[in-house]
């Protein structure tokens, strides 16, 4: 008998309905993140894309596409006691956190006027 | 002890509604975001305001999201001590938006109450929940 783990349903929830393109994009925008107090990657973002009102899909790519090299980093390096740090730039930001290996993983993003 | 399921059932299924509340919440404060983010300075020294917010609420929402799924949490323990931390009066910036949103930010001034509250509701699941747990063992 196979042991096979079974998929996290949010995952199942976000690459539904998406082309293999779209999902081999979605997967590795999910590898940015971290998971932070949800169970899965894919149950945070699925939250955070509904509560800014975006499509999973646009929500993760604009996460993707900010430009920390022309950004605001507070603490200017490091982190905060919180392990935390913002990159801002204009109305966006990008809040993140290092994993276990200090690679940033991004914790949430938004912008004020969504 | 059935009475006590009973109350964690309920009390799941209120976490599940208020989560959807507090999205509609935070839906409703667009308008003051913006004004708020081009009144705040942006200081390179700390979090703005509305970062702080944005922090405490994926961190908040995170337990309470997982609640409303599965009733449970990886590490309650640690769940509970994080969520003890987690007043949003423990924030100097926070506090001093709330008392700014008395006036001005009235939408903001609600969804900062909403979203302490679902902490506090959190809070006292798990807290049942180990109660529970004490019983049965």
């Amino acid at each position: 008998m196979q042991n096979e783990s079974p998929i996290d349903p949010y995952l199942a929830q976000i690459l539904e309905g998406h082309t293999d393109t779209e999902i081999a994009e979605l997967l590795n925008y999910l590898k940015e993140w971290e998971s932070g107090t949800y169970s899965s990657i894919a149950q945070s973002v699925l939250d955070h894309a509904q509560r800014k009102g975006f499509p999973i899909l646009r929500y993760l790519r604009k996460a993707h596409n900010f430009n920390k090299k022309g950004s605001t980093r507070v603490p200017r390096s490091g982190y905060r006691q919180d392990d935390s740090a913002v990159y801002r730039k204009g109305t966006e930001f990008l809040i993140v956190r290092p994993d276990q290996y200090g690679i940033e993983k991004i914790v949430t993003y938004g912008t004020n006027e969504e | 002890m059935t009475q006590t399921q009973n109350q964690l059932a309920s009390q799941q299924n209120y976490i599940a509604q208020l989560l959807e509340q507090l999205t509609v919440n935070y839906q409703n404060t667009k308008l003051e975001r913006k004004q708020i983010a081009l009144n705040s300075s942006n200081s390179e020294a700390e979090f703005t305001p509305l970062e702080e917010i944005e922090l405490l609420t994926v961190s908040i929402r995170g337990y309470a999201s997982q609640i409303a799924a599965s009733g449970t949490l990886r590490n309650d323990r640690q769940a509970i001590a994080e969520l003890q931390k987690l007043s949003v009066f423990n924030n100097h910036l926070i506090v001093q938006l709330y008392s700014e949103a008395r006036s001005h930010y009235p939408q903001m001034q609600s969804y900062i109450c909403m979203l302490d509250y679902l902490r506090l509701l959190v809070l006292e699941y798990l807290q049942n929940q180990q109660s529970l747990q004490l019983i049965s063992a």
